[in-house]
This record gives structure tokens, C-alpha cells and sequence, in this order.
């Protein structure tokens, strides 16, 4: 993955930097996805397919943090500090979903949602400015909540429905915050965000960016 | 990159399940649950949400009548205040579609061992802020604690719903307040309340 303004090095969800991503279907992958296009359930698909999920999300918070009006030294801090933690806290969501997934009989997924990479890799041309970060970043969020609560209803597991609970509202969090965010940079007003914030000065719409 | 057979075929398999909704922004996965009816487990969950709820379009009524603040404060208590209300009518929805009345109060269990003595110590906007964040924690700490025991369709789909907005107004509060918004990678259940809470 390449992403503009990133003058010294390619950017690589895998964190790979020489080679593209490879993601071959393997025969058991095959058999799982037959069941559930039957119709089927299958709890350690979902989990490694929500693993694989996060290892996207994470990924691409890593990757544009090498953008410098994300991840350099004049960054915004608190922007900055935001899209680390969360890429980290995506990790741990993956580690989590593997863990649940090898729990119940399956293997731990270390590759991105092939689809969710088509989607950055569509977007990455694009990320000229923290707005059109932001908007990458938002709508993958917005798509991992929607999975994780379709799944809440799916998963059969009480433990793994348990875990996909937890994990639901951060997610949302994550939008929440990358909404403020997403305003304040529309306004050309980044230099409030700043913690803690000037209540004063802060726009009246932000309180209202949960819709 | 190269997206091969198996992106193609991961897609059409999971469009049947939840992670479907990564395309598609909706797609529910296959019905497995009974129904609410059948369920009075669920019914007195559903009315303890109801109650919960209650109690913060209650406390959020209060903190906007306590004096002006800053428009941005203004402005979410006022969006929050809206959700929550939303919030009840539905859980109310679901518990008169099933035969029992509806929830109109709050959880008084809840009211007097928190809100009620917080309420008399708040002095400022910060103070409220930090009550609804305390009731908004406690809100969706009942939520996952909801997810993980409810089986009726009806009442998984609206706590999957809620659940994530409760977060999402807490994220916010702790932002407005000068906390770092997302507090943990895990949603938690501490706090959580239980159908033993009384209901007014």
C-alpha cells in the first residue's frame, strides 16, 4: 500500500514492506465458507473472519501513521495519540478473536479481510489531508460495528458472543471520537483539540456527532 | 494487491452471516433465537433497560435545567437527552408487544445509591458531566451484560443497538471533560445492573 505525502518508503498493511498481499483460500477456508453460504453457522468463521478483520483496521491505522499530519512530529498530539492507541487496541481485538477462535477448534488469522483491503487500497490514493484520513479510518469503523453487531446476534458461543460484545462499543468509541475529529478538521479548527478541551470555544455541533 | 479466488469466496460466505455487514452496512445473521414472548428472562431485562433509561433522560433533564453552559455541553445533553428517550420507548415497545406494561420510571435502586447523592454534590457543568458519565458507564456495562444473557431476537437486535450509543456517549463526555475518550479496548462489565434493581 502506498499512500501519498509518505516520501521514503511504501506503506504495507502487512507490515511487510516488499511484497503485496497474497491471500490464498485455503481448503478448509473453502469447506467453511460452503457451510455458511448453506445457511450454516459457525462460530470459529466468524471469529477468524473478525480476526481478520482487526488485523485490516489495525493495519491501516499503522500505515497512516506514517503520514505526517497524522503521525509526525507536528501532528496534533492528541490526534496522534488517538490513531496509536487505537491501532493498538485493534491489535488486541485481533488477538482476542484468534484467541476465541483457536479456543474453539480454529487457527489464528494473521492476514487482513481481503475485502476491507480492496477498500484501503481504493482509499490510499486519496489520503492527501487528516479529513480524508479520517474518513478511511471512520468508515472502517462503522463497517466493523455493523459485523461485530450482526455477530452478537450470530455467534452461538457464549464466551465468543460475550467477547464480540465488548469489543462492539469500543468500536463505536473509536467513531465517536474520529467524528470530533473528522469536524473539527472540517472547520480548520484541529488546534482545539486539545485535552483537556476549551469548552468555550468548542463548536456546538460537536456535541452532537452520535447519530 | 492481488485479491484472489478466496477474497471473492470469503465474501459470498460471510454475506450470510454477520460479517456480511462489512459490505453491505446490515446484514443480520441467521435467526437462531426464540422468541421475545417466550422469554420472561428477557422481559424483565428489557425492563430493567427501560428503567435505566428512565433514569438518564431524568438526570440529563436535570443537568440541562441546572443553568446555561457551554454550547457544546448545551448541545449534547440535549442530543444524549433525545437517545435515551428513544431508548426507553423501545424497550417499552417490546415489553407491551409481549403483554407487560410499560417501564415509566426510573431504577431506583440506581437513583438512590448514586444519582441522589451525587446530585447533591454537584456544584458545576463539570460536575454533571462527570454524573452522566458515571450513569453512562453504568448504562452500558448493563448492556454487555445484556448481550451476553438475553435470547430473544428482538431484545439481542436492541441491545446490539444501544449498546454501542451508551459508549459512544460516554467517549464523548470523557473527551468534553479532558479524559482520554476510549478508556480500554474492552468494554466492560463493572457496574453492571441486575433485574434485582427496583423499578419506579
Amino acid at each position: 500500500m502506498h499512500l501519498p505525502g509518505v516520501p521514503d518508503r511504501d506503506l504495507h498493511l502487512t507490515g511487510t514492506p516488499d511484497r503485496d498481499l497474497h491471500l490464498p483460500m485455503t481448503r478448509r477456508r473453502i469447506l467453511q465458507a460452503a457451510l455458511l453460504v448453506a445457511g450454516g453457522n459457525d462460530d470459529v468463521a466468524l471469529l477468524e473472519a473478525a480476526a481478520e478483520v482487526e488485523n485490516l483496521v489495525s493495519a491501516a491505522y499503522g500505515a497512516v501513521m506514517a503520514l505526517p499530519f497524522v503521525g509526525g512530529p507536528d501532528a496534533n498530539e492528541f490526534v496522534r495519540t488517538f490513531m496509536t492507541t487505537t491501532r493498538d487496541e485493534h491489535a488486541r481485538h485481533a488477538d482476542a478473536f484468534n484467541g476465541a477462535a483457536t479456543r474453539l477448534g480454529g487457527r489464528p488469522q494473521s492476514e487482513p479481510d481481503p475485502s476491507l483491503v480492496q477498500v484501503v487500497e481504493k482509499a490510499a490514493p486519496t489520503l492527501d489531508s487528516l479529513g480524508a484520513v479520517v474518513s478511511l479510518v471512520l468508515d472502517l469503523e462503522h463497517r466493523a460495528r455493523a459485523a461485530w453487531q450482526a455477530n452478537v446476534a450470530a455467534l452461538t458461543d457464549p464466551a465468543a458472543r460475550r467477547l464480540t460484545a465488548t469489543v462492539l462499543g469500543v468500536e463505536a468509541q473509536h467513531a465517536a471520537i474520529l467524528s470530533v475529529i473528522d469536524l473539527l478538521a472540517g472547520n480548520n479548527a484541529i488546534p482545539l483539540l486539545v485535552q483537556p478541551p476549551d469548552l468555550n470555544r468548542m463548536p456546538a455541533a460537536v456535541g452532537q456527532v452520535i447519530r | 494487491v492481488i485479491v484472489s479466488r478466496r477474497g471473492f469466496l470469503a465474501t459470498a460466505a460471510t454475506a450470510a452471516v454477520g460479517v456480511g455487514a462489512l459490505g453491505t452496512g446490515g446484514c443480520v445473521g441467521p435467526a437462531k433465537a426464540p422468541p421475545l414472548d417466550a422469554l420472561g428472562g428477557d422481559l424483565d431485562t428489557a425492563g430493567l433497560l427501560a428503567g435505566l433509561e428512565n433514569l438518564l433522560v431524568l438526570t440529563y433533564q436535570a443537568a440541562a435545567s441546572a443553568g446555561p453552559g457551554p454550547s457544546v455541553v448545551t448541545t449534547f445533553i440535549q442530543s444524549a437527552s433525545n437517545h435515551h428517550r428513544e431508548h426507553a420507548n423501545t424497550w417499552n415497545g417490546l415489553l407491551v408487544k409481549a403483554g407487560r406494561p410499560a417501564v415509566t420510571g426510573p431504577d431506583t435502586t440506581l437513583a438512590g445509591g448514586l444519582v441522589d447523592p451525587a446530585r447533591a454534590r454537584v456544584r458545576d457543568v463539570v460536575g454533571w458531566a462527570r454524573l452522566l458519565l458515571e450513569l453512562e458507564d453504568v448504562a452500558a456495562a448493563t448492556y454487555v451484560s445484556a448481550l451476553a444473557t438475553v435470547q430473544g431476537r428482538a431484545p439481542l437486535a436492541t441491545a446490539a443497538s444501544v449498546q454501542p450509543v451508551e459508549m459512544q456517549h460516554a467517549a464523548v463526555l470523557r473527551f468534553l471533560l479532558g479524559d482520554y475518550p476510549v478508556p480500554a479496548a474492552f468494554a466492560s462489565t463493572d457496574g453492571a445492573r441486575t433485574t434485582s434493581d427496583q423499578l419506579g
